[in-house]
């Protein structure tokens, strides 16, 4: 081992992180480079200077305030409805179902479940008004899950099932005036349908969002 | 009866468990407030960011992997609180110097003159560490004190082992210069 390789170990085997082979050329060096020994020596006496550094004891009132607080984050940290933010992410939820029944409007969206689902046997036989319903889950499920992972990610994971579903409701309610609008030339039982598939979907995309985006959220450290 | 370990009572404390956090907290608390109290150099600033760390595990324990030591896990809170910290309060390059009077002298009987010295000393050392760029007193602190091993420092600074072994030898010969000047 050369001096130079040799004193780029100093700290590290100062740290007992120069294991096997290395350790023991190391080592090695240090019984004929008398130069090597005294740059060992000097480092190892700032080593154990900073070793020897004291730090104040804590004042006791630190811990006592510290384990109230911790006391109180427990108390507050349950699930906890935000209204607000329930509200703002059910409104952006609504947007973006009407936005997708403009693209594709119900109907249409009737008629693709019906023609995808008429080659597998299960689903044959399947009243109109099912496939409405089926056709409405994708109108709620995505826009939630969308705003459910934003939400995640701005606010944390805490009470996502009770915001979830508190933005579900809200979505399912604000959505069905347009619904009702938009299919009022439908017979009722499929503006029903299409409904209670939006409703469905938006409950379970919103549950499922908000804890996807909880899930994996960037985390303070 | 065998002591559990930090990764069982982070799990308790994952579970709900208050009194796994009060285990850990004690376990932890003397490591903590010293490495705060050394890295930023000031006693007030580190009983605050030793609150908030502790705090902040409570808070984020839904989301603790046991990826990592908890040690490790513990150390990277502390430290991106204080990176926080100097953003938000502090100009580049200012480090709060500490009230030599708060500092604890190990010799429970010294007289004044070696009080006096001693003083000296911890001022002189506190203001060699405080003179290294922040990264490097970090490694140099979690390596001396905290034992911790160059693979788990490098993963608390979010770097590679190979830059934390050379910034450690550069942070070590950095004081052994600023001790002798």
């Amino acid at each position: 081992m050369q001096c130079q390789d040799a004193q780029a170990l100093m700290t590290a085997y100062l740290s007992d992180e120069v294991v096997s082979i290395e350790r023991r050329e190391f080592e090695e060096h240090f019984t004929t480079c008398a130069c090597c020994r005294e740059e060992l020596a000097s480092f190892r006496e700032s080593w154990e200077r900073l070793g020897r550094w004291p730090v104040p004891a804590m004042d006791s009132r630190i811990e006592r305030d510290l384990l109230a607080r911790v006391e109180q984050e427990a108390a507050t940290l349950g699930p906890r409805l935000r209204p607000v933010a329930t509200a703002l992410a059910a409104v952006a939820a609504v947007l973006l179902s009407i936005a997708a029944s403009v693209f594709l409007p119900y109907e249409r969206a009737f008629q693709l479940c019906r023609e995808g689902l008429k080659g597998f046997s299960v689903f044959a036989g399947l009243p109109d008004s099912t496939l409405f319903f089926i056709a409405g889950i994708f109108y709620g499920v995505i826009p939630l899950l969308l705003v459910g992972l934003v939400s995640a990610r701005l606010m944390g994971g805490a009470g996502a099932g009770l915001n979830g579903t508190a933005t579900g409701v809200a979505f399912a309610l604000l959505m069905a005036p347009y619904v009702l609008i938009v299919c009022s030339a439908l017979p009722g039982a499929f503006t029903a349908a299409i409904l209670g598939g939006i409703a469905l979907g938006g409950l379970s995309g919103s549950a499922g969002g908000l804890w996807l985006g909880s899930r994996t959220r960037r985390p303070a450290w | 009866m065998k002591e559990p370990s930090d990764l069982e009572l982070m799990l308790a404390v994952k579970a709900g468990d208050r009194t796994a956090f009060e285990q850990l907290y004690r376990r932890y608390r003397d490591r903590l407030y010293a490495f705060l109290v050394r890295y930023t150099g000031d006693p007030s600033s580190a009983q605050d960011l030793f609150q908030e760390t502790f705090l902040r595990v409570f808070r984020d324990r839904a989301r603790y992997e046991p990826r990592a030591a908890f040690a490790t896990w513990l150390f990277t809170i502390a430290r991106n609180l204080f990176l926080d910290s100097v953003k938000r309060a502090w100009t580049p390059g200012t480090f709060i110097e500490p009230e030599t009077a708060t500092l604890s002298i190990p010799d429970p009987t010294p007289g004044p003159l070696e009080t006096l010295a001693q003083e000296e000393a911890e001022a002189v050392l506190r203001r060699a560490v405080a003179s290294l760029a922040e990264e490097d007193r970090a490694i140099l602190l979690l390596s001396r004190f905290e034992g911790l091993r160059y693979r788990e420092i490098a993963k608390i600074l979010g770097t590679s082992e190979g830059a934390v072994k050379v910034r450690a030898h550069r942070a070590l010969q950095a004081l052994r210069r600023a001790l002798t000047d």
